[in-house]
């Protein structure tokens, strides 16, 4: 297919968050399937970017230059000067490795090597460093014990699962507190194999399903503990609407929100190849990880008596 | 043998931690030495990190043999729980 030189535009929805990067997914899915190879991601009209949609947009965006010869990337920035100094606060444009003229490659995208970023080739150390900054810089100023140990369990959990079983060349994990609701989104997006591929299913929505079931998604890789008691721990919070669990892969999105039983399971108009989990924490669940993990707790008789 | 978790991070959640730290184990358990695990420093293990470390190397080597070789010291209260849901996981699959 011969590369053209003509420009693609995809807008930035004013609010850009898990609902609306959907429509930003399948812009650029088509994108990627044409022979242009510049695009503008244009921000003018965003107000708003939330972790859920500017990290896997970030993701995509840092992917493309691997399948696209001679790509050429090119952001408008919000004319909001309040929500363009967040988008930069949170290393977008660093991540990017975005220039004064605005512009992005290859080149420029593997200059720089971000705190957040991973891959099953970054060091194990420097995994273990990312889980604790990140753990630390959300559960320093929180009184709620509840939540600092949900943080400091699930995050873990969540980037082992990204790290060993999506098969990604890399995968982005952010962050950001919300002053105004009191809670947290944590987002980690990959490029892999999808939930599909690694439960073996065959299909995505039966996948979504059974990996917060309590049949797990157990393999001979791991117990599949990561996503099942994340989900258990938002269905147990009774603080109110704010903790939530979705999972994007493939064709579908699971969404559980706090005290609600059951998920939502939808298919998607567009594809997301890999899989990106958003956890929003309340900043006063109610529900402990601890609780859930020693209600599990069976065949006491049969653990060691090794604890001194 | 004295394995001292601090040494690696304070919030432990890699599989692949748990992995390399359990080939220090099994060689131990091997050599039919007593294993003190010092879990001082660790805030939080991930459920995955203690199933990788602890629970297959106690599944591999029965409850008899890990009791005698094995001694966990300094676990707070929520490493304690990680590490026995992660052993009864794998009991129950057993």
């Amino acid at each position: 297919m011969t590369q053209t030189q003509s420009l693609k535009i995809i807008n930035i929805p004013s609010a850009l968050n898990a609902k609306t990067v959907i429509e930003v997914i399948a812009k650029l899915n088509v994108f990627m399937k044409s022979s242009d190879i510049r695009v503008v991601i244009d921000f003018s009209e965003t107000v708003f970017a939330a972790p859920s949609g500017l990290t896997p947009l970030l993701c995509y965006l840092r992917d493309i230059p691997r399948y696209k010869d001679k790509f050429r990337g090119l952001i408008v920035h919000s004319n909001n000067e309040q929500t363009d100094k967040l988008i930069e606060q949170m290393g977008f444009y660093n991540l990017l490795g975005i220039s004064d003229n605005y512009e992005w490659d290859r080149d420029s995208t593997e200059l720089f090597k971000e705190l957040y970023c991973f891959s099953t080739r970054t060091p194990e150390n420097e995994v273990i460093e990312i889980n604790e900054k990140i753990i630390y810089a959300f559960t320093k100023l929180s009184p709620n014990d509840n939540y600092k140990k949900a943080v400091s369990w699930c995050i873990p959990e969540l980037v082992d699962n990204a790290r060993t079983h999506s098969h990604s060349n890399e995968c982005v994990l952010f962050a950001q507190k919300h002053s105004r609701g009191d809670y947290t989104e944590f987002c980690i997006a990959d490029r892999g194999v999808g939930i599909q591929a690694t439960m073996g299913d065959n299909d995505i929505i039966s996948a979504l399903k059974r990996c917060i079931s309590p049949e797990k998604g157990i393999n001979s890789q791991g117990m599949g503990n990561g996503l099942y008691f994340t989900s258990e721990l938002i269905k147990h919070d009774n603080s109110g609407p704010k903790s939530s669990l979705a999972i994007l892969s493939g064709n579908a999105i699971l969404r559980i929100t706090s005290g609600s039983d059951y998920p939502d399971v939808q298919k998607i108009n567009s594809f997301w190849n890999g899989t990106v989990v958003t956890l929003t924490l309340s900043d006063n669940i109610q529900s402990s990880i601890e609780n859930i993990k020693n209600s599990e707790v069976t065949l006491t008789e049969d653990l060691p008596n090794f604890y001194y | 043998m004295e394995i001292i978790l601090k040494e690696t991070g304070q919030i432990l959640g890699l599989r692949e931690t748990g992995s390399r730290l359990r080939k220090l184990l099994e060689t131990g358990l091997a050599n039919n030495e007593i294993i003190l695990i010092d879990f001082e420093g660790v805030e939080s293990i991930s459920s995955s990190f203690a199933d990788e470390f602890i629970a297959k190397s106690f599944m591999k080597v029965g409850k008899e043999k890990f009791s005698e070789y094995v001694k966990i010291k300094n676990a707070n209260d929520f490493v304690r729980v990680i590490i026995n849901s992660s052993l009864s996981e794998r009991l129950k699959r057993k």
